[in-house]
């Protein structure tokens, strides 16, 4: 019987060319080192086709990471979560599973890891939710935690990996894992990204998502890169049984006569510039080459610096200010969370009322000491930047402040999601928007998302 | 290197072009003025700083300098500036948490006008037994723009100018796929280029040109999709291909959905700093000795130290001496830190030169695994110091005369490596740990690396060898 041997190498897996043997198609001879190679990805795939072919396969790829994982709490599963799990160990323990926010998709990860016990990779796309990720597996059970991302690097029995680490040190994961779990799996297939799953030769993958759909399209790449799409379930179908009722409530504001004055000069100036040059704007590349002409041309420049003066007035009107108070002397006590567009704001905020804030300048201890606060209820309010919008788990929250934002839907809903915890009370958004600014049209545009939610306003 | 988004670069047709500073007057008046607003403002806070740069970029604008020419200026500038968090009566993060969680405690969450916002600094300070403004800059210096500049690394506005080049190349090989380097290059430098090369995780392949060496260079994933994962490596490894004598870089560089060529030559070498390697990885002290010995000798050979580099199949062999005589040249490699499977490689590969002759010298002293007979001849094993009459000895072989050299293996004599209490205690507690650093402590009480190694053999040690240097070296404490 042939041999034939299978070797890691650096997020990919190679074999020496033996006489007589058919190789996959996704094997490509590499002229450098005489071998053939493929994505670490096809790992599975490759020993399935020497197998079928009756091939002995001397296997060197998996160096899991030594240790176990011990239960030391059972996640107690609701009924959609069980039928996800089965749903996704019935396909081969491979797959997306698709729930709103706040639905406890973190509960059938630690399900899944329950089940299988092995050395495990989480991936994730901020501290936060490395944070959150450790505190709930440190919950349920007793095992060897590894960090890699914000400066840190440890290997351990379970791994939590932002994206960005995991993409530069794919080489050095892609061998150490059974299993892999993608947090908020509509990052994964960028041109960037996708590699952690290629040079990754995990046998079970796991995505988790509310937002599957990107707008350039690649999710089209799940059942390549992780597995097709075994459970699906919107906030329809959830919503008043398992998630808080909820309300958007849009504020309009008006801007002062002198901001009014300042802010029609200044689109003005922008419209003259596109107008001179005959430029229209349809896409964000239209924008970019603006922005590329900025460089030198001092007309752009103006025209640029215009158009963001504009925004930051729209944006940060000082009507805001007033009803964000307004709203504040009315909500007094409960948990509330302010989202701004600019992180100026957020400071002004912070340090004109007094409210914790979180930027991605916020120092790594007080931002912990911040979450920690808000959860226990020693902080009532919080203001940040982006920083919060994905997954972070911020319970009891039942006020979100919308001041300013950008046109994605996808944010949109995930500003939203941090309300959508279940509890009795009814969660409430507040929108604060500038009228007869280009703000109404951004608003309108990521409230379109609602339509997919099936909400009442 | 710069970030991305300061990157200037041109495109024509297929080929792209950084836009070089040629050291233009502007442009040296610039670069004077940023590095006097970074020494004048050592003592001051960030945000002073920064609001100057700024007044200095739109001056520059005003004289036709790209504003992300000036940040990338800057942007070089800070990395040569330290700056420190300002002196505070209590730490920032609990001033921060005490007031935050005041305002909380009394107010439900925020103050909302002066009065409360008053009140609760009040609180908090009689509670921290400080006045109210030391309070608040307490609170403030949390931010970064609070931070004081401490200390900045002079540089003169040409060199400033030389160093932003460099960056901006460093910059757009970032989205490169692979590159292709020719070089005339020392045997000193090649191993210093190709030492990073591996370290990266990048691969190479080198051919023999006309005018010295052709190096391919990408990773391994290349071969499966061109990706530009690998640009930022490629990119470290630039300054060490500038290194050397005569440089020409073909790189295929990935911007805007469009793949560009990219060309640049050591004819512009007065654009770049001038590159100056460290050696330390190396020590010298065996070839130094053995060189000054072998001259001594008057054997009729002339001995050079490290000739150029040989290509052998796809990959270099850096020899430390080239001897020569008449038509004759043999070449000598020192082995360093080795093990078998590594001794085995290099011989593969020596078989792939054909026409050359090769001498191994191996360091016994840094062996790694059991020296066997791995079937070559012109091994020499020594331990301190790399004998002359040994290699004269193959030497003469080469001549043609004969006294077929005694290259036996010798017989490694079985040594028994006591080691004090301390030492024992050390290891009885190691349970998985890097080789490097049970060097490190082991050598205090005056271990050499092969003795640790076979002391760690004999205690019954797994060493897992996942490359040839010391941190890669994984020792493992077999289960009882």
């Amino acid at each position: 019987m042939v041999t034939i041997e299978l070797v890691y190498d650096r997020g990919t897996i190679i074999l020496k060319p033996t006489a007589g043997i058919e190789v996959p198609r996704f094997f490509k001879f590499d002229r450098r080192v005489n071998v053939f190679r493929a994505f670490a990805l096809h790992y599975l795939d490759a020993l399935d086709f020497f197998k079928k072919r009756g091939y002995k396969v001397a296997d060197y790829v998996l160096k899991p990471i030594e240790g176990n994982l011990t239960v030391i709490r059972k996640p107690k599963l609701r009924d959609y979560q069980r039928e996800a799990l089965k749903a996704w160990l019935k396909a081969g323990s491979k797959g997306v599973i698709i729930l709103p926010t706040g639905s406890g998709k973190t509960i059938v990860a630690l399900a899944a890891m329950m089940y299988h016990k092995c050395p495990t990779l989480i991936v994730v796309p901020t501290l936060e939710l490395m944070d959150q990720w450790e505190s709930k597996i440190r919950k349920f059970f007793k095992t060897d935690i590894g960090r890699y991302g914000g400066g840190k690097k440890k290997l351990g029995f379970v791994t939590i990996s932002t994206y960005d680490s995991a993409y530069i040190n794919a080489e050095i994961l892609g061998n150490k894992f059974k299993l892999l779990i993608f947090d908020e799996v509509h990052h994964l297939p960028s041109s960037g990204y996708r590699q952690i799953a290629e040079l990754n030769a995990a046998l079970y993958r796991l995505g988790l998502t509310a937002t599957p759909e990107r707008e350039d399209g690649l999710h089209v790449n799940f059942p390549y890169l992780i597995g097709k799409i075994v459970y699906y379930k919107g906030v329809k179908e959830l919503s008043g049984e398992y998630l808080a009722n909820f309300e958007v409530i849009t504020i309009k504001v008006k801007l002062k006569d002198e901001e009014r004055r300042k802010y029609r000069l200044l689109v003005k100036k922008y419209k003259d510039y596109l107008r001179r040059h005959g430029i229209r704007i349809r896409s964000l590349k239209d924008f970019e080459s603006i922005i590329m002409k900025s460089g030198l041309d001092k007309e752009a420049r103006e025209a640029l610096l215009a158009w963001r003066e504009a925004r930051k007035i729209a944006f940060n009107a000082s009507e805001k200010m007033r009803v964000l108070r307004e709203l504040l002397a009315k909500h007094r006590g409960d948990k509330i969370i302010i989202f701004t567009e600019n992180t100026e704001m957020v400071r002004r905020i912070s340090e004109e009322l007094l409210i914790p804030e979180i930027t991605y300048k916020t120092d790594d201890n007080e931002r912990k000491a911040v979450l920690e606060g808000f959860r226990s209820g020693k902080f009532r309010a919080i203001v940040t930047s982006r920083v919060l919008e994905e997954g972070v788990d911020v319970p009891d929250a039942n006020i979100a402040i919308i001041l300013s934002g950008t046109a994605s839907k996808r944010e949109f809903i995930q500003r939203l999601g941090r309300v959508l915890r279940p509890k009795d009370r009814r969660a409430i958004l507040y929108e604060l928007i500038t009228t007869r600014t280009k703000e109404t049209k951004i608003s309108r545009k990521r409230k379109k998302a609602l339509g997919d939610v099936n909400v009442t306003l | 290197m710069l970030p991305s988004d300061l990157l200037i670069a041109r495109a024509r047709g297929d080929r792209i072009y950084p836009l070089y500073s040629r050291f233009l007057d502007h442009e040296l008046y610039i670069a004077d003025q940023l590095i006097e607003a970074f020494k004048s403002h050592i003592g001051s806070k960030r945000k002073e700083l920064e609001r100057v740069v700024k007044d200095i970029e739109n001056e520059a604008f005003k004289i036709g300098c790209d504003y992300r020419f000036v940040r990338g200026l800057v942007h070089l500038l800070h990395r040569r500036a330290s700056f420190v968090k300002p002196k505070v009566k209590i730490d920032p993060l609990k001033a921060r948490i005490e007031i935050f969680a005041e305002a909380s405690r009394r107010f439900g969450g925020f103050a909302l006008d002066k009065v409360e916002r008053d009140e609760v600094l009040r609180t908090v300070a009689a509670r921290l037994n400080i006045s109210v403004e030391d309070l608040i800059t307490a609170f403030k210096a949390a931010y970064e723009d609070e931070e004081i500049l401490k200390s900045f690394n002079n540089i003169s506005a040409e060199e400033l100018l030389k160093l932003y080049n460099l960056s901006l190349t460093q910059t757009l090989l970032f989205k490169a796929l692979y590159l292709i380097a020719d070089l005339r290059i020392s045997g000193t430098d090649a191993k210093i280029l190709l030492f990073n090369v591996k370290k990266l995780g990048l691969m190479y392949v080198a051919e023999r040109t006309d005018e010295g060496v052709r190096l391919y260079i990408d990773g391994p994933a290349s071969v499966l999709r061109q990706t530009e994962r690998y640009g930022t490596r490629i990119a470290e490894v630039l300054p060490h291909i500038m290194a050397s004598c005569e440089w020409r870089i073909f790189a295929r560089i990935r911007r805007r959905g469009r793949i560009y060529k990219f060309y640049i030559t050591s004819n512009l070498f007065y654009l770049f700093p001038k590159v100056k390697l460290e050696y330390t990885k190396y020590d010298s002290s065996v070839e130094e000795y053995f060189h000054k010995r072998f001259q001594t000798l008057g054997s009729g050979w002339k001995i050079e130290r490290e000739p150029e580099p040989l290509v052998a199949g796809k990959s270099i062999f850096i020899p430390d001496f080239a001897f020569t005589k008449g038509d004759l040249k043999v070449y000598l490699e020192i082995i360093g830190f080795w093990t078998k499977e590594y001794l085995e490689r290099k011989l593969r590969k020596l078989k792939e030169l054909k026409d050359v002759k090769m001498i191994l010298a191996v360091n016994e002293k840094l062996a790694c695994s059991k020296i066997i007979n791995l079937g070559y001849e012109n091994i020499i094993y020594f331990k301190n110091r790399l004998p002359t009459p040994e290699v004269y000895r193959v030497l003469r072989k080469y001549e043609g005369l004969q006294e077929k050299p005694r290259l036996r293996l010798r017989q490694r004599e079985k040594e028994i490596i006591k080691v004090p209490q301390e030492a024992e205690a050390f290891l009885s507690k190691v349970k998985v740990a890097r080789l490097s650093l049970i060097v490190a402590e082991l050598e205090k009480y005056g271990l050499s690396v092969g003795q640790v190694i076979k002391l760690l053999e004999s205690k019954g040690f797994k060493i897992e060898w996942k490359g040839i240097s010391l941190e890669n070296v994984i020792v493992k404490k077999p289960p009882d």
